[in-house]
């Protein structure tokens, strides 16, 4: 079958991207009793990944100005590492892919 | 129940589908049974609808699945965010959306375990978003980017007349980045940059 969008492509990627519109236009949190964990722990973790790009687009800023020495920037570092780690872990838990850490905000798009 | 595709200037006669227009300001739409699932098919479909509209004129494209009771309600958004849908109007005139995405392997010199080494890392990162991005948005009205390790994903607002100029420039950004993989769509509807539509 051909791509009805193919003449849209002004430059192709080395690579094909993986297909995962359909998954993109069905995500919603899921609140069914079986799924409401999972749901919950969906959502809980797209705010706590909002918060950690956050802290960690601000910890960027404060380096690059110069105001911490290298003990500080060595904590800081560490402490987005181990977070980082401990949200993969979570999202492995709960079967969460980095995709799905998003909420679409409708008319203001996407939270992430 | 109506679907909504897109704000405009003028109804689009040309088109098989209806239009209302209020002074100065048109919204393009069908009539409908029930809110249209969102398929591949019916998207594809209201892309068209509103690239044929954006051919002759500036859209404001209204995202998949918007729908109203009837063609009232539709004339009355009009006259109530007419001062918005008049600027977002002006300022997407002329323009099409460019859509970029970059890939790379993300650098993970975290193994070593070192805080700095880490930090290093996202610095590099956002980097190389940078060198991407600041160039092509100096040739765009407007854009809005991305970026999460080994990705960029970025809109652009170009003017017609500068799609050719935009890709050249970001073929070039290619042959500069071997290890980047670059992708381009377009032209687009202005979707990312309707603000609130």
């Amino acid at each position: 079958m051909s791509d009805p969008l193919a003449d849209k492509v002004l430059l192709a990627p080395r690579v094909a991207p993986e297909r995962g519109a359909e998954n993109a236009l069905t995500r919603r949190i899921n609140a069914d009793p079986e799924g409401v964990e999972q749901g919950l722990a969906q959502l809980v973790l797209t705010i706590v990944e909002l918060l950690r790009q956050l802290m960690e687009r601000q910890a960027l800023h404060r380096i690059d100005g110069g105001g911490l020495d290298d003990t500080q920037i060595e904590r800081l570092g560490q402490t987005f590492m181990m977070l980082e780690r401990r949200m993969q872990e979570l999202k492995d838990e709960f079967g969460l892919e980095d995709s799905d850490l998003n909420l679409d905000l409708g008319p203001l798009g996407r939270l992430l | 129940m109506i679907c909504v595709y897109a704000i405009t200037r003028a109804p689009a006669p040309d088109i098989d589908v209806h239009s209302v227009a209020r002074g100065g300001l048109a919204a393009i739409f069908s009539s409908v049974e029930a809110a249209p699932e969102p398929t591949p098919d019916a998207l594809l479909a209201h892309e068209r609808v509103v690239e044929q509209v954006m051919a002759v004129q500036p859209v404001l494209p209204v995202q998949f699945g918007m729908t109203l009771a009837d063609e009232g309600a539709l004339a009355g958004l009009l006259d109530e965010r007419r001062a918005a849908f008049e600027e977002s109007l002006a300022s997407v005139d002329g323009c099409v959306e460019l859509s970029v995405r970059v890939r790379w392997t993300p650098s993970n010199t975290a193994a070593t375990g070192s805080g700095r080494e880490y930090l290093a890392d996202r610095f590099e990162e956002r980097r190389r978003a940078d060198e991407v991005h600041r160039p092509l948005a100096g040739l765009a009205r407007s854009s809005t980017s991305r970026s999460e390790p080994g990705l960029l994903a970025a809109a652009y607002l170009v003017p017609a007349e500068a799609v050719g100029p935009f890709t050249g420039r970001l073929e070039a950004i290619r042959d500069e980045h071997p290890a980047l993989d670059f992708s381009c769509t377009g032209p687009w509807p202005p979707y990312s940059f309707v603000g609130d539509r």
